[in-house]
């Protein structure tokens, strides 16, 4: 089974470390981490990732342009925010999950093995 | 039946009392003296404004051992107790029990006494009593001659001890009154009345009574001139006996003397023996066969000629049988469709009676007695009586006449005398029948009552039907002898009753009596007067009998032609000369021939005269040759009779011209009665209305008294005028403005000087006396110490016009002086206000608008000083409009207080009012006054800081994320807890210190580079020299935790390795900036040579992912003892970059 390929945007650096570093023990790829939307843009036009963990603040603003891109190709994603409203969130993206910052990386790990799962199913 | 009963089980006796005006008085007099047990039933019908509670009963009950109640309609009678008649209805009784009943007459024509009284005597016969006290009217007099009639017992009060004599007056005055006594005997009279009638000490005395009969005839007959010999005695005896109840006296002989002695006492006992029983249709069926077989023979007969139908009813009474025969021939006229020409002579001899036969009303209870259809017709009947129709009473004439003392009526058609004849004894009947005779044309009919008969006189009378005892007249001249008025007189009748007397001494009496009867020549003695006193024989050729109802007994009136030119002659020589004096050949004109007769006169002693008529010549029956013979010879009389029949004519129309005047006269009494009935209640009223008077007197005084103490006690000053603007009255405050005496009422106001400053009051007051405008002004005294409120009113009557003037001052000093006050507070109020930049509003939840003050128009940008509710709102922002409506509502409604803050948007710059509304509670109209103030400034200062807390939030948490990240990662590396924390711990403290230098509360710049780096090398500075660059570099805040980290991690392995720890040497740190980006270097320059550091461990791990962090990058150079770290970082990591 090919690695899937969990695109992270995450400006706190050490944040998307232990994320990268947990995801990549239960055995993802990550794709990233990008400190802004627009590099995660950038990167869209190469990868195709399976998932998305998206922090909503950015350093280049909110992360919504990235969500609407993934929205749009059908791709599964986590918001991982500090600051915003999760039902506001859920409003605007009814498909996506959020997370509460800050969250232990396996609790977003747990998350993205059950959309995994949906996906599979 | 009823006495029957009586004697069984003795009912109690019922009195029934009527009063009026003055008679809570007499009743109380009455009733005080009662003691019980008295035996009696009282029922007091007393005169009362039906308007008002009557507090009758519980007055009387205070002064009486009786027990008094008033009455509620049912009460059965019982003994000790009186029962007051409710105001505003009638009182019955029936069977014993009390019944109210509503009023039919209007008020003024009531008459509740008689109505009761009737009711009483309907219902208790015998054993009612009726008591007339004061009062004013005639009430009471009607239902006392049923009491009577009945058999009761009646007592009126004496007159002079009544307060108002009227109602007693008018009852004496009927003479049918047993008792007048004062108010206090009146219960000792009817308990006296009723015990004898009880004790039955009457039977005993009857006998003695039934002697005293013809006494007593002879005592009425000449007290009253009516003679009673002739009647039945045992009723005769029976209402004797009644009247000596009623006196109290127990034996018949004294009572002869009380009537011989007593003219009074002559008078009533008359008038009980009249009293008789009759009803309408009596022996209905003896009317129906009168109806079959006389009167409508008649009317088809006669009702067309030009006398019509003559009907006499002697002994009419009350007028029943009189109605009832006018009924019929009306009734029977109608269905025959034939004119109802029918007179009908109703006459009596007692005026009472005829009285109430004219008026011709009934109680309504007698209507029973008329067949329905003749009701229909003839009747009009009210709420408690009824009255005929005029057709009916026009038909009947009702007159004073004595059956058997005036003259009788002639050329009758019918006479209907029922039930009279009873009441007669044999021989008076006997000498009434052929008066009746007389009256009847041949071929009229006689109607008699259901127990009369003709008796022998059956030979000038045939039946026509036996049963109902109704009787054709034969025809044929009347041939007996009219009883002549003299044969009754006052002398005549002792003489006689002793001749018969005599008479039964021998044959010698009877043959004498038979000789003067049958052979004696006709003869009359004559007294000098040539009046009749005795006759004997057969005078009808000689004597025509009396035609015409005139009372005469002159002999030369009623003597026939020829024996009437003698008489005179004869008796004045005879008188002269005392010798017998002697007409011969006298030649007598009767009816049917002539006859010669001599006269003979002979004077008898006491100047009187027997006159013997001696017949000379057979009779010579009149032919036509006769008058021929008699012509030249008669010539005169002849001429003299037709001049007699000429005078008769004109006497006729004249006695016709007389009755109908009378009859006109009547209807003027009729009208003068029922105008003195309206008088008398009105002056009942008057009465009433004088008490009311009286009250308001007393009501008038009360208040005036009020008013004097008003004046005395007031500090009004005022000032009353005439319309002269004289001084009428004044308070006695108005005397501290005006120098007034009591002297001074009276004068003109513009003689009264005032201590009012320059102020022409007269002026005004007469002014304001003639536009009739109040007048007000402020003025001051002379001395300009107080203030006066000065007001002018016209002075008006209860009609409405200007007589005089009031003026009236206040003393309002302290109230200006308050005002003032009040005034400078406002100003001070308005000031502060002002100063505030409050707005002040207000809404009136009546008309939905606001009154804007202080700065609330600018505060609200609102050009209008008065919006309504919609502009006000508009003016909030679109959240807040609805939550301020609700909030005034609310207040409106439940007088609340309330508090909102709104945004308000305007000039393109959006400012925060919070707004304080309170509900006015004692306003008219009702209000809400709030206040308005700007708290835009407190808001935005608000909102800076929650921004600044979401910005701290979210640093701390990611702080939180990113030490939870590093301490993952540090994990990673670290087998033991404890190596970890010593790893760890450095960094979070140093961490720790950077938020605290950035998140520091004084803070009002960024955090600059150089104090960061202070802060990371601070606590190892006293073991180097250290350097650090001045130069101003404001670090962006999110690159401050990585910046941090990297020059702990810097610092750190100084202290561990380099010249912070035990190597000598300095440290120097230093930034420059281009447009590339910033440069930082770390040097650390020591004594010896320095080796590299390795790059291997956690924070190897740090360093890079916070170069990274930043988008930085770190070199580390080592040249000799000199150990470099130089950092290129983007330019953002300048602040605000």
């Amino acid at each position: 089974m090919a690695h899937k390929t969990v695109l992270l945007c995450e400006d706190e650096m050490f944040v998307a470390l232990d994320i990268q570093m947990t995801l990549e023990d239960e055995g993802y790829e990550v794709s990233g981490p990008f400190p802004s939307a627009g590099a995660a843009l950038a990167c869209l036009d190469d990868v195709k990732p399976d998932f998305a963990i998206l922090d909503v603040r950015l350093v280049d603003g909110d992360v919504f342009p990235v969500a609407d891109r993934l929205a749009k190709a059908g791709i599964p994603f986590i918001f991982h925010s500090g600051h915003a409203d999760p039902g506001k969130l859920l409003q605007l993206y009814p498909s996506s999950l959020v997370c509460q910052k800050p969250c232990h990386p396996a609790a977003l790990v747990d998350k993205l093995m059950k959309l995994h799962s949906e996906q599979m199913a | 039946m009823t006495e029957a009963m009586n004697k069984e089980q003795p009912p109690i006796p019922v009195v029934g009392i009527g009063s009026s005006a003055g008679g809570l008085e007499a009743l109380r007099e009455m009733f005080s003296v009662a003691e019980v047990p008295t035996g009696l039933a009282f029922v007091v019908v007393q005169h009362l404004d039906p308007h008002h509670q009557s507090m009758l009963a519980e007055l009387l009950d205070r002064h009486t051992q009786l027990s008094v109640r008033q009455c509620e309609g049912g009460e059965s009678i019982e003994p000790d107790t009186v029962f007051i008649i409710p105001p505003g209805k009638g009182l019955g009784i029936e069977n014993g029990r009390l019944a109210l009943s509503e009023f039919a007459e209007p008020r003024g024509l009531r008459r509740p006494i008689d109505d009761f009284f009737i009711s009483l005597a309907n219902d208790q016969n015998a054993n009612a009593a009726c008591v007339i006290l004061s009062g004013t009217g005639a009430d009471g007099s009607t239902g006392l001659r049923a009491v009577k009639e009945r058999g009761g017992l009646c007592i009126v009060q004496e007159p002079s001890t009544a307060k108002y004599d009227g109602m007693p007056l008018s009852a004496t005055g009927t003479g049918l009154v047993d008792f007048v006594r004062p108010p206090e005997q009146i219960l000792g009279c009817i308990s006296s009345f009723f015990t004898r009638r009880t004790q039955g000490a009457d039977r005993r005395e009857a006998s003695t009574v039934a002697d005293r009969v013809d006494d007593l005839c002879a005592a009425l007959r000449s007290v009253v001139g009516h003679d009673f010999a002739g009647y039945k005695r045992t009723t005769f005896v029976r209402r004797v006996e009644r009247r000596m109840h009623v006196l109290g006296i127990d034996r018949g002989s004294d009572y002869l003397a009380r009537v011989q002695n007593d003219h009074a006492e002559c008078e009533a006992l008359f008038r009980d023996l009249l009293i008789n029983v009759t009803r309408f249709f009596r022996d209905r069926s003896a009317f129906d066969v009168l109806d079959a077989e006389a009167v409508e023979p008649m009317l088809r007969e006669r009702s067309e000629t030009e006398d019509g139908i003559r009907v006499w009813v002697p002994g009419c009474s009350s007028g029943e049988e009189a109605y009832t025969i006018a009924m019929l021939f009306a009734q029977k006229a109608r269905q025959l469709g034939l004119p109802c020409n029918v007179q009908i002579f109703a006459t009596d001899i007692d005026e009472s009676m005829l009285k109430i036969a004219r008026d011709g009303s009934y109680p309504i209870a007698a209507l029973a007695d008329i067949p329905h259809d003749m009701q229909e017709h003839f009747v009009v009947p009210h709420k408690e009586r009824f009255n005929f129709t005029g057709q009916i009473r026009d038909m009947i004439r009702f007159s004073g006449h004595s059956l058997i003392k005036d003259p009788p009526f002639s050329k009758i058609d019918l006479v209907s005398c029922r039930n009279l004849l009873i009441y007669f004894d044999d021989s008076l009947q006997k000498t009434v029948m052929p008066l009746l005779h007389y009256a009847i044309r041949p071929g009229g009919y006689l109607f008699l009552g259901s127990s009369e008969s003709v008796g022998r006189f059956d030979n000038v009378f045939s039946v026509i039907n036996q049963k109902a005892r109704l009787f054709e007249r034969l025809p044929g001249s009347p041939t007996y002898p009219i009883p002549l008025p003299g044969d009754r007189g006052e002398r005549g009748r002792p003489g006689l009753r002793a001749e018969r007397a005599q008479s039964f001494d021998g044959v010698e009496h009877i043959a004498r009596a038979r000789l003067i009867e049958r052979y004696v020549p006709a003869s009359v003695v004559l007294d000098g007067d040539s009046q009749i006193v005795a006759a004997y024989g057969r005078l009808g050729r000689f004597f025509e009998f009396p035609v015409s109802g005139v009372d005469v007994s002159s002999a030369t009136t009623l003597a026939r032609p020829g024996v009437r030119e003698q008489i005179g002659p004869l008796v004045r020589q005879a008188r002269a000369a005392r010798k017998r004096v002697m007409a011969r050949n006298v030649e007598v004109v009767t009816d049917f021939g002539t006859l010669q007769t001599d006269i003979v006169c002979d004077p008898l002693d006491g100047g009187t005269f027997l006159v013997v008529f001696q017949e000379s010549m057979q009779f010579t029956p009149r032919d036509a040759g006769d008058l021929i013979d008699l012509e030249p010879n008669n010539a005169h009389v002849e001429e003299l009779e037709r001049e007699l029949r000429l005078a008769k004519h004109r006497l006729r129309s004249a006695t016709e011209e007389l009755e109908t005047a009378n009859e006109e006269l009547k209807s003027s009494n009729e009208e003068m009665m029922s105008m003195n009935e309206e008088l008398q209640s009105t002056n009942e009223e008057l009465t009433t209305v004088n008490d009311e008077l009286k009250t308001k007197v007393d009501e008038v005084t009360v208040a005036n008294t009020d008013l004097r103490n008003f004046f005395e006690s007031t500090n009004l000053a005022v000032i009353v005028l005439d319309n002269q603007r004289r001084l009428r009255s004044y308070t006695k405050a108005a005397t501290e403005i005006f120098p007034l005496q009591p002297t001074d009422r009276g004068r003109p106001l513009s003689d009264v000087a005032s201590r009012l400053l320059r102020f022409d009051l007269s002026a005004r007051v007469e002014n304001v006396m003639d536009n009739g405008m109040e007048y007000q002004d402020t003025v001051m005294d002379r001395e300009k110490n107080r203030t006066f409120s000065l007001r002018i009113l016209p002075y008006r009557t209860i009609d409405g016009s200007i007589n005089g003037a009031s003026i009236v001052l206040t003393d309002i000093s302290h109230a200006i002086s308050v005002e003032s006050q009040l005034a400078a507070e406002q100003d001070r109020h308005d000031l502060a206000i002002e100063a505030s930049g409050i707005g002040v509003w207000e809404y009136l939840p009546e008309t939905k608008s606001f009154v804007l003050g202080g700065a609330a128009m600018s505060l609200l940008h609102i050009t209008d000083e008065r919006p309504g509710l919609d502009a006000f709102l508009a003016r909030l922002s679109a959240g807040d409009r609805q939550k301020m409506q609700s909030a005034l509502e609310q207040a409106a409604q439940e007088g609340d207080t309330f508090e909102l803050t709104t945004r308000i948007d305007g000039d393109g710059q959006s400012s925060w009012i919070k707004m304080f509304g309170r509900y006015v509670a004692d306003s008219q109209p009702p209000r809400i006054i709030g206040v308005s103030v700007n708290v835009t400034a407190e808001n935005q200062l608000a909102e800076t800081r929650e921004l600044m807390l979401n910005e701290m939030n979210h640093r701390v948490k990611n702080l939180f994320a990113m030490i939870g990240g590093i301490l993952r990662i540090a994990a990673r590396k670290h087998e033991t807890a404890r190596s970890l924390v010593e790893d760890v711990e450095g960094r979070v403290l140093a961490l720790g210190n950077a938020h605290t230098l950035a998140s520091s509360q004084h803070r009002t710049k960024p955090v600059e580079m150089h104090e960061l780096v202070e802060t990371m090398v601070a606590p190892h500075a006293r073991l180097a020299k250290i350097a650090i660059s001045d130069v101003s570099l404001p670090v962006a805040s999110t690159c401050i935790t990585p910046l941090t980290l990297i020059l702990h991690e810097w610092a750190t392995n100084a202290v561990k390795h380099g010249v912070l720890g035990k190597e000598a040497g300095r440290l120097s740190v230093s930034w420059t900036e281009n447009d590339d980006g910033i440069n930082l270097v770390w040097n650390e320059i020591g004594d010896s040579d320095v080796k590299a550091p390795g790059d291997a461990g956690f924070g190897t791990v740090l360093l890079s992912t916070s170069a990274r962090q930043l988008g930085a990058s770190i070199r580390t150079e080592v040249k000799g003892p000199v150990l470099s770290h130089i950092m290129t970082m983007p330019p953002t990591v300048r602040h605000g970059a």
